[in-house]
């Protein structure tokens, strides 16, 4: 057993031994660090996961500001150096690997082949296709989010259990544009509900 | 001829191809996956695949944003 921090030590509080340890064994990927990523990978660190493997090849924007976990300072860094030092800011022990590559479909079978998890967090429809045709049937537990931009209407935004192992976040229609662009409570809504199907998953299945 | 559709019986034309079907949704084939019979179809397959009673399709949209 490692010595737990101080954090660690009071999530310990509220789960006991047998869940906290769980949710410590497992190991997350998560595809892109933008609105869906960086916030859910948030949660989760705060819910008590420990091991992450997160990918995003995008430097920080101002304009990600509006609704990603990210600082004005730090912009135009790379997400994944920003989103580690975030992060290890709420938990300093995190078993983090961070890459600043492109998913691409020459790799996307192999990144992830050591997670327990794999949650979607890209922007274009295209590349969350990608990512579903790969893991949705892999036997690990897969979450996808599709439509959540704009504002309003929050309560449209739901979860689809699509196997025992896939599952869909969104209100499956509102689509990113400039005219609609994705805004943090919109956001938040779907990664938040990324992050607690997976904490739910985690605490239902032995691992 | 009946098929099942994202979980809803759906009444169809006979001698209708996957293709022909998805075509009819208006469906981007760039942004969905599509199961037949729980198995993924690559769209480059769409073509060949003639629907038949009782098959089973499911689509899975995305739309952009993160």
């Amino acid at each position: 057993m490692y010595i737990m921090n101080d954090f660690e030590k009071e999530l310990l509080k509220f789960w006991g031994e047998e869940k906290l340890s769980r949710i410590q064994r497992v190991r997350v990927g998560i595809a892109g660090a933008g609105g869906l990523g960086s916030n859910c990978a948030l949660f989760l660190v705060r819910s008590g996961f420990r091991n992450f493997k997160i990918y995003d090849f995008d430097k920080l924007a101002y304009s990600n500001l509006n609704r990603q976990f990210y600082f004005y300072d730090q912009v135009g860094e790379y997400k994944v150096d920003a989103l580690k030092v975030n992060l290890l800011r709420i938990n300093p022990d995190l078993n983090l690997e961070i890459f600043r590559d492109e998913i691409t479909y020459d790799n996307v079978s192999g990144i992830f082949k050591d997670c327990d998890i794999v949650i979607e967090a890209f922007d274009k429809a295209e590349c969350k296709k990608m990512l579903a045709e790969t893991y949705m049937r892999s036997g690990k537990l897969y979450i996808t989010a599709t439509g959540l931009a704009g504002w309003g209407d929050s309560d449209e935004i739901h979860i689809r259990k699509i196997t025992e192992t896939f599952f869909m976040v969104g209100d499956f229609s509102s689509e990113s544009s400039p005219d609609n662009p994705p805004f943090a409570p919109r956001v938040n809504i779907a990664a938040a509900k990324e992050a607690d199907i997976a904490l739910e998953w985690t605490l239902k299945n032995k691992f | 001829m009946k098929i099942d559709f994202n979980g809803k019986i759906l009444e169809i034309e006979q001698n209708i191809s996957l293709e022909e079907f998805i075509n009819s949704k208006k469906l981007d084939p760039s942004k969905i996956i599509v199961e037949y019979n729980t198995i993924i179809i690559d769209k480059n397959k769409w073509a060949s695949v003639i629907l038949k009673e009782s098959d089973s399709l499911v689509v899975l949209s995305f739309v952009g944003g993160g």
